[in-house]
């Protein structure tokens, strides 16, 4: 941002160079609306051979709330029964169940039906749950947690027993002095908040009350 | 409980299960002496008591205004009303006139230039991502963020 | 559900005083009333510009005329011949030659049973006539109570696994004051400047300062909400249901509403909005007529065209608190694989505006998506945008238990109707 100023002679001269140069740029509209121009989509490409048919390319629209999924359909339902059917026929198997399943959805192009469930980075990996914590195990993290809050953090108490910090946090409750402790500390660092670092914190707060509104 | 109820009110709309006929009241004034009131007053003889039964849902006072044109007030739900003057008008014209303030909806004249109103919400997907990304881009002009400016304003290309 | 006899308990609506003559007779709208036109106009004129004149302004009747009313006051109902200033109310003789009612009655095209002289009683609120024959408390409850089971059955049955709040606030959205007023409004109801004898039939007539009758109550209230007031207890959604007093889930009586048994009159015992509150009461009073005077098939229909024709996007009325939390118990309830939330597709991801957009699986099914400025965001929508498909699951057009009320229906097939909350 501020090697602008002192760029910008430097680029006007490079621009100046370049144009004895005779470089051209894009800027007519002509040459714009050339490069903005797009094939036509291959629903709306019509083959001789077909004589009436309906040409389905709806505009792209976040899916209505008012459609349910296939999965939330009760067995009473009618629906189940008949898009279970069209989803047996046309389809190659159980890939073709991971499209949304809608009452409009017409049978879903090439790309839609060999889609698998997107894949998941290792950081983002949900660990799984393994139980390994005794009975006695949580009585001496209980006897750790309360001998020195300090030292023995929830961190370092799920490090020890190989658990989440969940599991360490529903087992042991930190006496109250520990507790207010911490709440001064984190009041002492809300304090030191500049106005526009605690104004960013207050927007975020609203935007979480309105996105669960569904206002966001 | 982890769902609360946003309270709202729902929406009716007139047509839509039941139509209610807007003019709820029409004023008919006249004089006995002016020749302006002449074909007002053979409206009121010939016309009136039939146009009042064929159109029972609307009420209808009739009363004099010496020395002055006649007029029809039509008075309608929204709470506006509207005037016709019908001086020196035929009676099967002063008839069309009070079938128009029958009819209108009481609302003010609106230049109508969309094919389709409707209260139901546009359906495109991310347009409010959209509109954030363009607004956003044009706030930016005026900051000091060279890499949009590059993208609306090639200022070095003069 | 309750069953209400309505028949028997309202037997004595129908029997209320109408002349036969009137019955017959459509009153004529053409009011010619000559030099005075303009005098009579400003009468019911409600528009706050136009001054009133001396000889037409209502004039305050004592206090205890308009309050006590003595038995005998049932037979003897003066004369409209005599002074009618001393009523609290237009006495019904006089519904025959309104205009306005006349009017009223063909805007909202009633069948010709119904007669004026209801419609008018239906316009005169219990503070503006105390006495239970002259207003419209009792039609009101009637109405009251066959505009809810209509609107309860309708969203039970459209929409059955709504979440008890949202069905509580969308009863009220339907059927509550606030809705019922736009109604009144929409039919070109006016409302009287003041009560009084002398004022047009044709006219709402209600008094804010005096007591009325709030109408959402049932028909008694429960020993349990006396007690659950005095421990403030029943504040959750059970509570809600066991021990709330109206049909929207709310204790009404916690808010101390004046009522027509006690006539205590302070300034905390007001309503809100009184105006409200009597433009509601008229719009269920005509109901409760086009139920006793044209059956039940003709208030079935009239509620679904006037009332449940109305549009309401219930998919606007939820607000989460742990949406993500709520879905994974949601698919443990009904056995389905835990729902794991994957990027679909994003854009922009070191700019200053981002879209993710997440979709939610179980197993392999899709359950749905939602786009959002950041991952957790996106995550969240999502989860909401899927609860949300839940919860409003409909089986489209469905019949009502009303609908088995018919001579030749067919026997009532149970509906679908969902177990319950799934957080409670």
């Amino acid at each position: 941002m501020e090697a602008r100023p002192v760029l910008r002679p430097l680029t006007t001269l490079l621009n100046s160079c370049s144009r004895a140069g005779q470089t051209r740029l894009a800027s007519s509209t002509r040459r714009t609306k050339k490069a903005l121009k797009l094939p036509p989509h291959p629903s709306f490409l019509v083959s001789g051979a077909e004589a009436d048919h309906i040409t389905y390319n709806p505009p792209s629209a976040a899916p209505s709330v008012y459609h349910t999924p296939f999965k939330f359909l009760p067995p009473s339902d009618p629906r189940r029964q008949a898009q279970l059917s069209s989803l047996l026929r046309g389809s190659t198997g159980l890939a073709a169940t991971a499209a949304v399943s809608n009452p409009t959805t017409v049978p879903a192009t090439e790309t839609t039906e060999k889609r698998e469930v997107p894949a998941l980075e290792e950081k983002h990996q949900v660990p799984v749950p393994k139980y390994n914590v005794t009975r006695e195990q949580v009585a001496e993290m209980r006897a750790l947690r309360a001998s020195d809050p300090m030292k023995w953090s929830v961190v370092r108490l799920a490090e020890r027993f190989e658990c989440s910090k969940l599991f360490v946090m529903i087992c042991c409750k930190a006496s109250a002095e520990h507790q207010a402790r911490e709440r001064e500390r984190k009041e002492a660092i809300k304090a030191r908040w500049g106005p526009s670092r605690s104004l960013a914190r207050e927007d975020r707060k609203k935007r979480r009350t309105l996105l669960l509104r569904g206002e966001l | 409980m982890t769902i609360r109820a946003l309270e709202r009110v729902s929406v009716g709309q007139n047509g839509i299960g039941s139509f209610i006929l807007q003019c709820k009241r029409l004023d008919i004034h006249y004089c006995d002496h002016s020749g302006s009131s002449r074909g007002m007053n053979a409206f009121i003889k010939t016309h009136l008591p039939n146009f009042a039964k064929k159109n029972p849902a609307v009420e209808f006072a009739v009363s004099p205004r010496p020395r002055k044109h006649p007029v029809m007030i039509g008075h309608y739900i929204n709470g506006r009303q509207k005037a016709i003057c019908v001086a020196n008008m035929e009676p099967s014209l002063i008839l069309k006139k009070a079938e128009l303030l029958r009819d209108a909806s009481g609302d003010k004249v609106k230049r109508v230039n969309k094919p389709v109103t409707s209260i139901n919400e546009s359906e495109t997907w991310g347009k409010d991502a959209i509109s954030n990304v363009q607004s956003v881009l044009a706030l930016d002009t005026n900051e000091d963020s060279p890499e949009y400016i590059v993208l609306l304003l090639p200022w070095w290309n003069d | 559900m309750k069953r209400l006899r309505l028949d028997r308990l309202a037997s004595q609506l129908l029997a209320a005083p109408i002349s036969p003559a009137a019955r017959l007779s459509r009153p004529s709208r053409i009011s010619r009333s000559i030099p005075q036109a303009c005098r009579h106009s400003s009468l019911y004129n409600t528009q706050p510009c136009q001054r009133r004149h001396q000889s037409t302004a209502v004039e305050p009747a004592p206090l205890e005329e308009e309050l006590v009313h003595e038995p005998q006051d049932d037979e003897s109902r003066p004369k409209p011949l005599r002074s009618s200033r001393g009523l609290p109310s237009p006495h019904p003789a006089r519904a025959a030659s309104s205009a306005k009612l006349a009017a009223l009655h063909a805007r909202l095209s009633l069948s010709s049973k119904i007669p004026v002289e209801t419609l008018a009683r239906a316009l005169v609120d219990p503070s503006a006539d105390a006495h239970p024959k002259y207003n419209n408390a009792n039609l009101a409850y009637v109405g009251s109570t066959v505009l809810h089971y209509h609107t309860s059955e309708t969203l039970i049955t459209r929409y059955p696994r709504l979440p008890m709040d949202i069905l509580f606030a969308a009863m009220k959205a339907y059927a509550g004051n606030p809705a019922l007023h736009q109604v009144a409004r929409a039919w070109g109801v006016e409302a009287a400047a003041a009560p009084g004898g002398e004022v047009d039939p044709g006219l709402l007539q209600f008094d804010p300062m005096k007591p009325t009758v709030v109408m959402n109550k049932w028909g008694y209230v429960r020993a349990e909400t006396i007690e659950s007031q005095t421990f403030k207890s029943g504040k959750g959604i059970s509570g809600r249901v066991m021990y709330g007093s109206n049909p929207f889930g709310e204790s009404s009586a916690a808010k101390s509403l004046p009522d027509l048994d006690d006539g205590r009159n302070s300034k905390t015992m007001l309503l809100q909005n009184a105006p409200a509150n009597a433009y509601a009461n008229f719009v269920r009073a005509v109901i409760g007529a086009v139920h006793m005077h044209c059956g039940r098939d003709a208030a079935k229909k009239f509620v679904m065209s006037h009332f449940l024709s109305r549009t309401l996007d219930l998919s606007k009325m939820f607000e989460f608190k742990l949406p993500t939390r709520e879905l994974a118990r949601l698919c443990a309830r009904e056995d389905f694989d835990p729902p794991v939330a994957r990027l679909e597709s994003e854009t922009g991801r070191l700019s200053r505006t981002p879209v993710f957009v997440v979709g939610i699986y179980s197993g392999m099914d899709k359950l749905g998506e939602a786009a959002g400025p950041d991952l957790d965001s996106a995550r969240i929508a999502a989860a909401i945008t899927v609860l949300k498909s839940w919860y409003l699951y409909s089986p489209g057009q469905v019949s009502v238990p009303s609908d088995t009320f018919a001579e030749d229906a067919a026997p009532w097939k149970p509906a679908y109707v969902d177990i319950g909350e799934i957080i409670s």
